[in-house]
């Protein structure tokens, strides 16, 4: 009976079409790497993130900052355990390599992971939808005088500090540079500042304080940024595990309360 | 009335003519698509090279590519290794399917089937023009088995990205055809084709780029740092090389040349190896 089914040559050509077929098919459910098995084993999900990086990574442990919060949920949704490895030296020093964070180091890099090609060479990335970049807040509908002062927070985001200075020299303004968000909010509180600049994750810690002023990117030529979570490049298993339970998360509204929480905004 | 009548009998010889023609181009291409479809070994080899290439050589090589301390770049692509190679198992595919696709022009020179319709009245250029469609056909149908294996090479396709990615996979499927029968105008035995052709395919697949990039980032001189002169030269001189950096434009966004280049290249490919293919088959 077999014999004679596959005599007839119109299904045996199906038939060996159709094994191969699955078989290519079936090369998708296979492994194409170790790093999910290997965090797996290990029963626990390192992450590097700096010291601080307000809102993203606070040191606070009640609230530990919008990464640390999603990956804590991530991590306990994969039966793991987060593992927090502080590096004091992110952001501090201009070259990446001097952190000397390597894959023995941690699994997933956060706290201020910008999403860019360059970054792409060397990581996977999960976008998480929050940009940074120079802003300005100023009351609504301001129009500035040679003598009114723009208070401007550099601060530790990586951002072009040079093109900044020269964006704002050209627009005839009076620069006062201050040390801290606190200093900022003070002099603005106590009126000293008629409009403030700094970036994007800065302003939020400050925006809600000042209801009359609003919010305004300056030119997208001084850098805009988005950022993510950071994978090393090559670990597919462990990203697309990451991200199912980031989107899953999302489709519930975590992420969404997350941000609010943290006063982020998505761009 | 009887100004027109002429004309419409023109007409009418016109339309006849036209479809006869395509009649025969259609029954030729459906005899070349039938053909490739029985054929078991080709099918074969369509559906094990991308799982060769892309499970097996693709997952073996990913970890000397992939990240290992935060800020290095050691590869300068900026996607994981199977990610890079992808497209170019899908060109590796489409040349295979394509040379060897031209050999039904040596069974048909050996067992009389090419003199019975070399006889028709169809044109040689339509009989050329079916053999080469129906070959390019089934070697953009093996390109696209590729495909299937993007979830797992992790390269997020659109539908947009497989209707462009059909059309270049056609344009270079009938160029690559089109110089399978150019090499079998030329060799006579099955034997000589299947080594010939090899000598052709491989040489061709190796120097495009295919398995290791060629930094967009660098300048001519710094390029020539890396990699020897000779070298350089040869991948910048192969066809090849820009149908593979198109097909990797399409599917992962990353260009090493002008990426109009790409389908310039393709459709001079196809039209000047249909040409020289055609001046032999008139020849022969």
């Amino acid at each position: 009976m077999i014999k004679r089914w596959f005599a007839n040559r119109f299904i045996a050509n199906l038939t060996a079409l159709l094994i191969m077929a699955a078989a290519l098919v079936g090369a998708n459910f296979l492994q194409s790497d170790t790093s999910l098995q290997i965090v797996e084993s290990t029963g626990a999900l390192r992450i590097c993130v700096p010291a601080s990086f307000p809102p993203l990574v606070t040191g606070d442990a009640k609230a530990p900052g919008f990464d640390v919060a999603v990956l804590e949920e991530i991590a306990r949704r994969m039966n793991l355990r987060l593992s927090l490895n502080v590096n004091y030296l992110m952001g501090r020093d201009f070259n990446p390599r001097n952190w000397q964070i390597t894959r023995a180091s941690c699994e997933v890099i956060a706290g201020g992971v910008v999403t860019s090609g360059i970054t792409a060479s060397f990581l996977e990335t999960i976008p998480t939808g929050l940009v940074n970049g120079w802003v300005m807040l100023a009351p609504k509908g301001m129009k500035f005088t040679e003598d009114q002062a723009v208070a401007v927070y550099p601060g530790f985001s990586g951002l072009d500090r040079l093109a900044l200075s020269s964006y704002l020299r050209s627009q005839g303004l009076k620069i006062t540079l201050v040390a801290s968000i606190d200093e900022l909010q003070q002099g603005v509180q106590a009126g000293r500042f008629a409009a403030v600049v700094a970036s994007h994750l800065d302003i939020l810690r400050i925006e809600s304080m000042m209801p009359e002023w609003a919010l305004t990117w300056l030119p997208d030529s001084l850098g805009r940024f988005s950022f993510g979570f950071g994978l090393w490049r090559g670990d597919v298993t462990l990203k697309r595990k990451i991200l199912g339970v980031y989107r899953a998360l999302e489709a519930e509204g975590f992420i969404g309360a997350q941000k609010q929480k943290y006063g982020l905004k998505s761009n | 009335m009887s100004a027109i009548s002429p004309l419409r009998e023109d007409d009418n010889e016109f339309a006849t003519l036209v479809r006869v023609i395509c009649g025969g181009v259609f029954a030729i291409w459906l005899r070349e698509v039938k053909r490739a479809f029985r054929d078991r070994g080709q099918l074969f080899g369509g559906f094990s090279r991308p799982i060769m290439w892309v499970v097996i050589m693709g997952v073996g090589l990913n970890p000397y590519f992939r990240g290992e301390v935060y800020g290095e770049v050691r590869f300068v692509v900026p996607y994981t290794y199977l990610q890079f190679i992808f497209p170019a198992v899908i060109a590796l595919n489409i040349l295979y399917t394509s040379v060897q696709a031209a050999v039904s022009v040596i069974w048909d020179r050996e067992f009389g089937f090419l003199r019975e319709v070399l006889v028709s009245p169809m044109p040689r250029p339509f009989i050329l023009f079916g053999k080469v469609l129906g070959g390019a056909t089934v070697a953009m149908f093996h390109g696209s088995l590729a495909l299937v294996l993007s979830y797992f090479a992790d390269v997020p396709i659109s539908s947009s990205d497989i209707l462009s990615g059909l059309g270049l996979m056609f344009l270079l499927a009938f160029g690559l055809t089109s110089l399978g029968v150019i090499i079998a105008n030329r060799i006579r035995s099955f034997e000589g084709f299947g080594v010939f052709s090899n000598a052709v395919i491989l040489p061709l697949y190796f120097c495009s780029s295919s398995v290791f990039p060629l930094d967009p980032a660098l300048t001519a001189a710094q390029t020539r740092v890396v990699y020897p002169d000779w070298l350089v030269r040869v991948v910048e001189l192969n066809p090849l090389t820009y149908a593979v950096d198109s097909l990797r434009g399409n599917f992962i966004h990353f260009y090493q040349f002008d990426p109009r280049l790409g389908p310039v290249i393709m459709a001079g490919m196809a039209v000047l190896f249909f040409g020289i293919a055609l001046a032999e088959f008139r020849r022969n």
